[in-house]
């Protein structure tokens, strides 16, 4: 046995730079690539007493994205994010039964963001979080690659007797966006 | 065996002195790099960091048992570390008025548990850690020093629990007085000007000055020494510095084992300016750093997890070719194999 030793040490001093370099070559991909997460605020106006506001949107607004916009592989909805920066008439205590955010892209509405029976004090310039399915966020990163250009959506959704006229409801929703750059 | 020297030498040449000559610029980072504070980059690089540096302070001995002859040899050294969960986060800087509630009130989503209004720092992710988490700001009033506090973003880890470290091509050089040196000498190109690196480790037998060989049979102890530089003109200004003890003994005919306690640093710090600086590009930055100072450099503070590690290997020489191996406990446990070819020994 003792005789093979050399052979087995001469194998191993073969094999483990294989091995290793393989490691190597894979982990220096993987820092060839750098994720960082970007928020990117649109500010919602909604004037007149309506359930229903809209706002048009390009990625190349934002310097966030411009400034990286060459060299970005892959685009991805994390978290969304909204507060009231404004309501006419201000009635702290009123509650909505439902705020939903869409994100509109080709004509079709991706869910970014819901929240139930929200009172007025607790959204009013204070951030409300919403964790993206992953579902919703791959399809949304996906059409989002093909297209700058998009638009959201905000719907309120009043309890049932609420008839307050709102002649302003000013918002403002922050869209977290994983970007993987290649460096 | 002297008719190798030559031979010898130049492969040195050939692999550790690939000199570039530039001109002096300074190091610059891309726009991807604008929302790095220095504190933060500091703590995000920091887990790369100590894998640079465990990789500076490996390979530096094998067995203690230093002999009375001249000896030339070149060691090829490859090592990979394994990274601990504990490296993945860093305590992020928050922007300075966050946690103040009449300038912006804040929001943090982590695992479902909402957070609002932390002021100082936050958990977010090294290099080697994984997603990031967004800090939602809601600014206060639409004018002033509270317009300014806006959502902030961080960057994102790559999820990496293996990290290989660098290989390493040193010069070995055997002294009668039971000395061993090891040089290590390299220049590359960095952004348009060269960076040196160099290294001068001493091993130094210890045994032999003292009547112990009756308790230590077939052992030997030495002391370890070394010390790293990696200087870029504009830019980079590193330091290393290690020392310890190392011991071995043998277990069959040139089947050896070698354990080692050392102690080891890195200091300095890199700086880089911000590439096509325009301070459009920086006036919504919440932190004051980068909104105000911009145009100034990042400096990032070059530090190590590790202190100490211990080690334990083997060795089996077969020829003129030595081959290594050991495992190292260190803050990222760490792994080497290599081969040192002592090409002349007299």
């Amino acid at each position: 046995m003792k005789k093979y030793y050399k052979y087995y040490l001469i194998l191993v001093a073969v094999i483990a730079p294989v091995f290793i370099s393989g490691c190597y070559t894979d982990t220096i991909d993987n820092l060839s690539e750098f994720t960082l997460q970007v928020p990117i605020t649109v500010p919602m106006f909604q004037r007149g007493n309506s359930d229903t506001t809209f706002s048009n949107e390009n990625l190349n607004k934002y310097a966030e994205y411009t400034n990286n916009k060459e060299r970005v592989k892959r685009l991805h909805l994390y978290q969304s994010s909204f507060w009231l920066d404004s309501i006419a008439p201000f009635n702290s205590s009123e509650v909505f039964q439902k705020i939903e955010y869409y994100f509109i892209i080709d004509s079709v509405q991706y869910l970014i963001a819901r929240f139930n029976n929200l009172s007025v004090s607790s959204f009013f310039k204070i951030p409300q979080i919403y964790q993206v399915p992953d579902d919703i966020a791959e399809q949304v990163s996906a059409a989002l690659l093909q297209n700058e250009v998009f638009r959201t959506m905000l719907v309120t959704t009043r309890t049932p007797g609420n008839n307050t006229n709102y002649s302003l409801i000013q918002s403002s929703l922050v869209m977290s966006l994983r970007m993987d750059v290649k460096l | 065996m002297k008719r190798m020297i030559t031979p010898a030498i130049c492969i040195l040449i050939l692999f550790l002195c690939e000199l570039n000559l530039y001109a002096g610029k300074n190091l610059e980072f891309s726009k991807e790099f604008a929302l790095f504070t220095s504190k933060n980059a500091s703590g995000y690089f920091k887990p790369l960091l100590t894998s640079i540096e465990q990789s500076l302070n490996s390979n530096r001995f094998t067995c203690a048992d230093y002999e009375e002859t001249w000896r030339i040899g070149l060691d090829i050294s490859v090592m990979g570390m394994l990274i601990p969960s504990s490296q993945n986060n860093y305590d992020a800087e928050l922007p300075q008025l966050y946690g103040d509630t009449s300038v912006a009130q804040t929001g943090e989503l982590r695992d479902g548990v909402y957070y609002r209004n932390k002021k100082g720092s936050t958990l977010q992710p090294t290099i080697y850690g994984g997603a990031s988490t967004p800090v939602f700001s809601a600014p206060q009033k639409q004018n002033g020093v509270s317009e300014f506090y806006k959502s902030s973003g961080f960057a994102e880890g790559n999820n990496i629990t293996f990290m290989p470290g660098l290989p390493v091509l040193q010069l070995v050089v055997g002294i009668p007085t039971r000395t061993e040196l090891r040089f290590r000498f390299l220049t590359l190109g960095v952004a348009g000007e060269s960076m040196t690196y160099y290294a001068i480790l001493l091993n130094q037998r210890l045994d032999h000055w003292f009547d112990i060989q009756n308790i230590l049979h077939n052992h030997a102890i030495a002391v370890n020494l070394g010390f790293h530089s990696l200087q870029r003109d504009a830019g980079i200004d590193v330091t290393s510095f290690s020392a310890g003890l190392h011991g071995s003994g043998e277990i069959l005919e040139n089947f050896k084992y070698y354990a080692a306690l050392q102690y080891e640093t890195i200091s300095g710090s890199i700086t880089a300016y911000r590439e096509n600086y325009d301070a459009s590009d920086v006036i919504n930055s919440p932190y004051e750093e980068i909104r105000l100072h911009g145009d100034q450099p990042l400096k990032i503070s070059v530090e190590s997890f590790t202190k100490f590690r211990v080690l334990g290997g083997l060795s089996y020489k077969l020829g003129f070719a030595e081959f290594h191996g050991d495992i190292a406990y260190a803050s990222q446990p760490i792994f080497t194999f290599g081969i040192c070819f002592n090409f002349v020994t007299f």
